[in-house]
């Protein structure tokens, strides 16, 4: 969760981005860091709530030291305890970890590519390279969490688009958050068969992201629509319902994009609408993660 | 027995009095509450507060000095956060008491309960006499959304924060039967809500904002569900 601080970073990108707009063409490079994060999405912490502090303070100076004193408890109490929090969280993990010991970045590109409905993308050889034929070069950085329910996955991906040819040109950036589909009554996801079912996901989350990423890089280029308004939007998140104030820039297959406060993306399920046709039905149970950018976003 | 012994007496059992004084618990919907045919229901809200920062626990002059300087940053947004969301519930009440068939009447005007007189404190029973708003709005019930503070919450011991700020709404809900001034349903809103992601974004504090505005959502969903949401 800590992460999505970073979406400051991405909501300052995004209006440099309004001044300075680039896009992918068709056909960009990907590519990713050597190590791809996992880790556990911890548990909110509490309010803080502590006893009335009274200083024994015969002196100013014995008062002073007191203060300090009670000052550095509780600041090393509190990393104490985020640091706990963030342990008990990465335990949900624990099955999976040697699944995922070989599941490489590449594996996860390799994988991310064969989805439906993502364009043309290339991925840069081991090097690094651009690949050469790709004007546009983006660079992921992708992070999985893992719920402690064991159920559901969140990927945060920070994606910088680069105009290799056009170096003086700002790079465009965003934070996105893509949160996974309900498993329902399928219930964790499963640990044998080298935890296929989670990488799978895995591979659907980040293709979802980088093809927001490319809608929106697109959008950025066009002309300025009408800003969408702000609104507190819900989703599904477990069995909860999740809420985020933000504007709405893109819906699909149950699910919705939200431009939040942060100026990050946020991708969330949302429940199916229950007039949804066959034939609508049927392209969402093949492409679950299927979104579209709506009027107005950017 | 000194008359100083005799004060520190006198100031405990004033003290231990006002502990005493007995708060209204949570009462559910009755369920006779809004079955009469022709039973017609007021929703009013008071007016709502300016969201603000609060700081429980800094408890010297010292420390809510210290504090509310360390957060004047956090204080300056949070006064510009709108309200308008929660306002809505009104309407959104009276839309469920006229599904639920009751006569529903929104009062657009804030009622102001401190310019209402005081009755007697009896359990399950309003303390205020509501009688002038039966009389203007020709009601039998009064819904009645009462939000006393809204904005944002951090702990503090003596001078320093011991967890993170967290969007927060302290108000109640009740149903009153005005005949007989007898709560019908009372539900005390404490509502709060962490910024996700890390809170200390200045100058707009995002995670915060959007925090708080889950707090007007999951109060208004409280509000909300005794009625049919």
């Amino acid at each position: 969760m800590k992460r999505l601080a970073c979406g400051l970073v991405a909501a300052a990108a995004l209006q440099a981005t309004a001044a300075a707009p680039v896009a992918p063409a068709d056909g960009v490079t990907l590519r990713v860091p050597a190590i791809v994060a996992w880790s556990g999405v911890p548990a909110a912490a509490g309010d803080g709530t502590t006893a009335q502090m009274l200083y024994p303070a015969p002196t100013p100076l014995l008062g002073l030291v007191a203060v300090l004193t009670h000052g550095a408890l509780l600041g090393g109490a509190r990393a104490a305890e985020e640091s706990r929090r963030q342990k008990e969280a990465d335990r949900a993990l624990d099955a999976y970890r040697p699944a995922l010991s070989d599941w490489s970045p590449r594996a996860l590109l390799d994988a991310a590519l064969e989805q439906p409905g993502l364009p043309a993308v290339r991925v840069a050889d081991d090097a690094g390279s651009a690949g050469g034929a790709s004007r546009w070069v983006v660079e992921s950085t992708p992070s999985f969490s893992m719920f402690p329910d064991q159920t559901r996955l969140l990927l945060d991906n920070r994606v910088r688009m680069v105009d290799a040819g056009n170096p003086a040109a700002a790079p465009f950036e965003l934070l996105l958050r893509v949160l996974s589909n309900p498993r329902g009554e399928a219930g964790a996801f499963p640990v044998d068969d080298g935890a296929a079912l989670l990488k799978q996901e895995s591979a659907r989350l980040f293709a979802h992201s980088i093809d927001l990423a490319l809608q929106v890089g697109r959008r950025s280029r066009g002309e300025a629509a009408d800003e969408p308004p702000f609104r507190t939007h819900r989703y599904l998140d477990g069995a909860l319902e999740g809420m985020e104030r933000g504007q709405l820039v893109g819906s699909g297959c149950a699910r919705i994009v939200i431009r939040t406060l942060r100026g990050a993306l946020l991708s969330a399920p949302v429940r199916a609408a229950a007039d949804a046709d066959a034939a609508r039905a049927a392209a969402c149970a093949a492409q679950p993660y299927r979104v579209a950018a709506d009027a107005g976003g950017s | 027995m000194s008359i100083r012994w005799a004060g520190l007496l006198l100031a405990a059992a004033v003290l231990a009095t006002g502990c005493a004084t007995p708060q209204q618990p949570s009462m559910p919907l009755r369920g006779e509450a809004l079955a009469a045919q022709g039973t017609r229901v007021g929703v009013v809200m008071t007016a709502l507060p300016k969201p603000d920062t609060f700081f429980p626990g800094a408890g010297c002059l010292l420390c809510i000095a210290t504090a509310s300087l360390a957060n004047s940053s956090l204080t300056t947004q949070v006064r510009t956060w709108p309200t308008a969301d929660l306002t809505a519930v009104r309407d959104d009440l009276v839309k469920l008491l006229k599904a639920r068939g009751v006569d529903a009447i929104a009062i657009a005007q804030d009622v102001d309960l401190g310019r209402l007189p005081d009755r007697a404190r009896e359990p399950n029973r309003a303390g205020k006499d509501f009688s002038s708003l039966r009389t203007a709005h020709k009601i039998d019930k009064l819904l009645v959304v009462q939000v006393d503070a809204l904005g944002v919450t951090r702990n503090y011991s003596a001078y320093f924060a011991t967890g993170d700020p967290r969007a927060t709404l302290n108000g109640t809900g009740y149903l009153v039967d005005l005949p007989t001034h007898s709560l019908e349903w009372h539900q005390p809103l404490m509502v709060s809500a962490p910024a996700s992601g890390g809170w200390d974004e200045p100058p707009k504090y995002p995670g915060l904002a959007n925090a708080y505005f889950q707090v007007l959502e999951m109060t208004a969903d409280q509000l909300k569900q005794p009625f049919g949401k």
